[in-house]
Formats: structure tokens, sequence, C-alpha cells
């Protein structure tokens, strides 16, 4: 066998040698005694809210019963159109549907108008209109979203049924979803009115959590790729978006988690139909809109009431993965306020 | 192709020519009514204290300046005769011509031949002539034989001194004629410093050097001419030699004895 090397010769010739590095720090000095008690409480504490969530989950777990859920959306009483308000054959896959398919279309285009909105706002604007424009989407962040939902109702309904729907039936008729007989068009509530509501509901969040993003991307990655002889756009392309990834991808897990559970606004906007929406002029329903419908008549139906509180826990398990996957992604942005981004449900 | 003449009168032909520049930030003057020569195939060191406006100086020269909000920018830069502060003139051409290595090294998070490939590929350049251009500016940078052919890591996995000449590395692939450096060894170790000073050294047969540097024996061992500021105003502008040995002012003297700084 080889003569072992000396634990300190690793060779390589422009390695430094260990006393040009930098002078070795400080032995710390002894963390203080009130810090170590906060260390010890507060470990504990930290397991609050997990113990919490626990909680919540095991109680929505037993007041389900267990009733429907294996059943309703895997089993043999599976059922698309439940037949029975009443009954014991609640599915989930129609209500899981009309979430899909409003809070996909939402987070689609409110990904795109955020993105759109944040490269302004970091980029393009002046610092002064920037800061104006920055305070104004946040502030539509604290709009309550009954307000969204009645303004939906009042305001937009009858424009979407008298004008906007129609055009749209005319020109992209062909297109899945957007034709359908003139019937198709109602009162103005429906998936269309749906979708829009929750874009502009989601926009704030979405549009903070990319700013920052785009925000927290060093300046010296920005001059560098200037220097080199890229125009201001596409430095946005090449170095800002591609820095900024995971916070984008994070701003829109969290705007996700935010659209799975709004059920107000959707409830006073969406027509609460339990059918396989015909078009997206057509009402539906969503899992949490369903919930917050069909609240007061469930009292009377242990099924009903039982197979809701097992929707919520689906929205419950929904709303923290996306959150999770969300945080872990912004996470690596650098913290910085993020202001209005809390959300309600 | 001749090589230019060396050691001939100066100022005769200088790549850049800077004449009464002044440059304003919203409360103050950074640099006041600036002119000086760099000639090409030379290193040009710029030293004087912190504040004195060195780096914004070099930042002036490639129209970096002015994308720090609130700069205003007068007087004449010419790029061999050409006004790069001329209203038709696209910055982003300018940058290409004079190339910036900044103080701390920035690759981007990408692959090291990603990093050295993003001039070329803003400029719509075909694979097989990217390759070879990545490849001879990381020989340039003498960072091709570390790398033992390995372009396709993260940048981010270098040492720090082998990140700034990955900088340099991505500078020099758009084939600028001059090269900015901000402090390019201010971050670094000893042994990283050396190397980048050597690196210096050899890219002046092909390039005009200027080099910010705060160090005054760098200044003393890389760069023919050395330019002395204070205060955002050029005080003295001569051969390093003579401005370290037998400087004209007492304000170049006091600072290179070491009386303030």
């Amino acid at each position: 066998m080889d003569e072992p090397h000396p634990p300190g010769d690793r060779s390589g010739p422009d390695r430094p040698p260990a006393f040009l590095g930098p002078p070795a720090p400080a032995a710390p000095a002894p963390p203080r005694r009130e810090r170590s008690l906060g260390r010890w409480l507060g470990s504990p504490l930290a397991l609050a809210p997990l113990l919490l969530l626990g909680i919540v989950v095991a109680v929505l777990a037993i007041a389900s019963e267990g009733q429907n859920f294996g059943l309703s959306f895997w089993g043999p009483v599976w059922a698309f159109n439940p037949t029975d308000p009443a009954g014991s054959t609640y599915g989930i896959a129609l209500f899981a549907l009309g979430t899909a398919i409003t809070a996909g279309a939402a987070l689609l285009l409110a990904s795109g108008l955020s993105l759109a909105i944040s490269i302004a706002l970091t980029v393009y604007l002046p610092p002064r209109t920037s800061r104006v424009l920055t305070t104004l989407t946040d502030l539509l962040a604290g709009i309550p979203s009954v307000v969204y939902g009645i303004w939906g109702f009042v305001v937009l309904a009858p424009y979407f049924a008298s004008s906007l729907e129609p055009t749209l039936r005319n020109a992209l008729g062909w297109l899945p979803g957007f034709g359908g007989p003139e019937s198709a068009i109602g009162g103005g509530s429906g998936l269309l009115l749906g979708i829009f509501i929750l874009t502009l509901m989601v926009i704030p969040l979405t549009t903070a959590v990319m700013r920052e993003s785009l925000r927290s991307v060093p300046r010296e990655l920005v001059e560098a790729g200037l220097a080199l002889g890229a125009t201001p756009w596409e430095v946005v392309r090449r170095v800002r978006l591609r820095v900024a990834r995971r916070g984008l991808w994070g701003a829109v897990f969290l705007g996700f988690g935010r659209a799975v559970g709004e059920s107000v606004a959707l409830a006073m906007v969406l027509g609460n139909t339990v059918q396989f929406p015909p078009s997206l002029y057509g009402g539906s329903s969503t899992i949490a809109s369903f919930i917050f419908t069909q609240l007061d008549s469930a009292f009377f139906y242990p099924e009903l009431l039982r197979a809701l509180v097992e929707f919520a826990l689906v929205i419950l398990i929904l709303t923290i993965a996306f959150n999770l996957l969300g945080q872990r992604a912004v996470s690596e942005v650098r913290p910085r306020a993020v202001a209005g981004a809390g959300g309600r449900a | 192709m001749t090589e230019p003449e060396r050691g001939g009168p100066r100022g005769s032909d200088p790549i850049l020519s800077v004449r009464h520049l002044t440059v304003r930030a919203p409360n103050r003057t950074i640099l006041d009514d600036v002119s000086l020569d760099f000639e090409d195939r030379e290193v040009a060191a710029i030293i004087g204290p912190s504040g004195c406006g060195k780096t914004t100086l070099v930042r002036a020269l490639n129209r970096m300046a002015e994308v720090a909000p609130g700069i205003r920018i007068e007087g004449s830069v010419r790029y061999r005769g050409e006004e790069i502060y001329d209203p038709a003139v696209n910055p982003v051409l300018v940058r290409q011509r004079i190339g910036m290595v900044f103080q701390r090294p920035v690759p981007f998070p990408m692959s090291i031949y990603e990093n050295v490939a993003f001039g070329l590929r803003l400029q719509g350049i075909d694979e097989e002539e990217l390759d070879r251009t990545v490849r001879r500016s990381l020989e340039q940078a003498g960072l091709w034989k570390e790398l033992d052919g390995d372009v396709e890591r993260s940048g981010l996995t270098l040492s720090g001194g082998q990140q700034q000449r990955l900088c340099i590395a991505r500078a020099l692939a758009v084939k600028p004629r001059i090269l900015l450096m901000d402090e390019p060894a201010a971050s670094l170790d000893p042994t990283a410093t050396q190397r980048i000073e050597e690196l210096i050294f050899d890219l002046r047969k092909e390039y005009a050097v200027i080099l910010v540097t705060h160090n005054m024996q760098q200044a003393a061992r890389v760069a023919e001419r050395t330019a002395f500021f204070y205060q955002g105003r050029l005080i003295e502008y001569s051969d390093t030699h003579q401005l370290f040995e037998n400087p004209r002012e007492k304000l170049t003297e006091s600072y290179v004895t070491g009386r303030f700084g």
C-alpha cells in the first residue's frame, strides 16, 4: 500500500496555503441565557401550528365518519351526476372538475398578467410610478371576496350576458367550450364570469410574489448582462426570468392554493349548478363553493353534511400542498415585505 | 496585418479619448471635467481613494453609468474617433466593443459554457463558431486546462478566482477591443489575485485594458500608465513609473506614499 498522505497536504498547486485564508473567526461567545430559554420554549411553540393542523384534520376526518370519500370518487357509488341530493351518492368528481377549470384557467390568466405587470414594475417603469402601482396592486389584495362577488353578480353578469358572451360565441365558437347553442348563454353567471373574478382575486398575490422574485435578482447579474451587449429585454428574458424562475413558480403555486380555496365570490357568480358544464357560459360548482351553498340544507341531511366535511378535508389538503410547494419555491427569494400577500379563504 | 508601432508619440491615435467628462448624481458631482486618452494594447490603471469617481469613470466609458437612475452625463467619449454618447449610437453596440468585468465575480446561474456563450447567443452566432469561441475565450482566461473540458457544470461551482476568470472569458467572447475592469481582484485571495494580474498582463497583447484598483502595488505591477483621481477630478496621468517614483503633483505624492487613502 502507498504511504498515506500527511493529512495537511492537499496537493494542488493553486490551492492557497491555509495561512493566506481569511482569519479564523473568534470563538463564538457562549449563548446567553435568555436565548437558550427562548429556544427551549420556541420548539414546542413552533410545533403548535402543526398540532393545530393535526387536530383540524382529525376533527374533519372523524366528522365525515369515512362516509363517502373513499367510495364516492373511486368506488361503485361514484356518481358524476348525483340524482339524489340528500342521499349518499355524492361524488366529488363534478366539483373537482369545477375547481380545476376555474382555478386552472384563472391561474393561467393571472400568471401571464402578473408576469407582465411585475416585469413592467421592476424593469420598465420609473421608480416613482412603480411605487404607486405597487401600493395599488397590494391594496387589491385587501378587498374582501364578497365585494368581488357582488360586483361580479350585479355589474359584470349583465354585461357578460348581453355583450361579451355573445361576442365570444360568434368569434371563438369553433373552440371547444366557447360554442354551443344560443340558449347556452344565460344570465351571465357561469364559468366565464367565475374565471374572470377569480383571476382578479388571485392577481394581487401572484403579482406580489413575482414582483419580489424579480426584484431580488442581483443587480450585478443584470449589469453583467447589459455589459455583454444585451438589451434590457434580453436581460429580462435571459437573466431575470431565469434567475427568478423558482420564485415565479412559487407565485403560481401560492396563487393556485388561494384559488382552490375561494368560495364566497365564486358561489355568487358561478351559477351553482350541479352538472357537467356544457360550455364556459354554463353554470358550475367548485368544491369550496358547493360547501358554502349547501351548508344550510346540510343540517337536515347528515349524509350531505358528512360529504361536505370531506370536501373541506380535500380542500384543506390541496391548499396545504400547494402552499407548501409555493413556499418552498419562494423561500430562496430574499425576504422582503410582500405586503398583502396573505390572502384570505 | 502589421502590429501598430509601439513607443511612438503618445496620443497620436488613442483608442478611447475622454474630453470634459462630467457625471452628476442627483445631489453631487461624481466626476468633474475629466479629460484623458487611452492607448490600444496598453494597460492603464485608475487609482485613488474610495469615492474619487474611478468606478464611475469606467462605467461612463461603456455607457453603463446611465443604467443607474438619476445619473447625468456631459462631455465626450470617443472610441476610435466615434462619439459613444451620440444620440444615434446604440449603447448595446458600445458595450459589445467595450467589455466590462465587475468587482465581484458574478457568473450567471448557468453552465460554464452558457456563461461564456451568453453574449454570443445574443448576436445569433451559429453553434460551430460558438464552440470555437467559447473554447478560445476559456483558453485566453486560463480556465480551459483547469476545467479539463468539463464546461457543462454550473459556473457557480468554481472557486472565486475561477469565477472571476470565467467572467473575463465571458467578456472576451464578445470580442471587445477594450476591457474595463473594476477592481477585478478585490474579493480574491492573493493567489487568485496573482493569476488575474498575470492574465491582465497577457491581455494587453490584444486589448486595451483599463483597470480600476485601490491597490497601488497592483497598478505598479501591471499598468503602463496610471491615472490618479481625487474627489472626482483627474489629478495626474502619466507613465506608471513616473507617477509612483516622481509625481508632479503634491496630492499624488502624498497618496502614493500612503499619507492618506
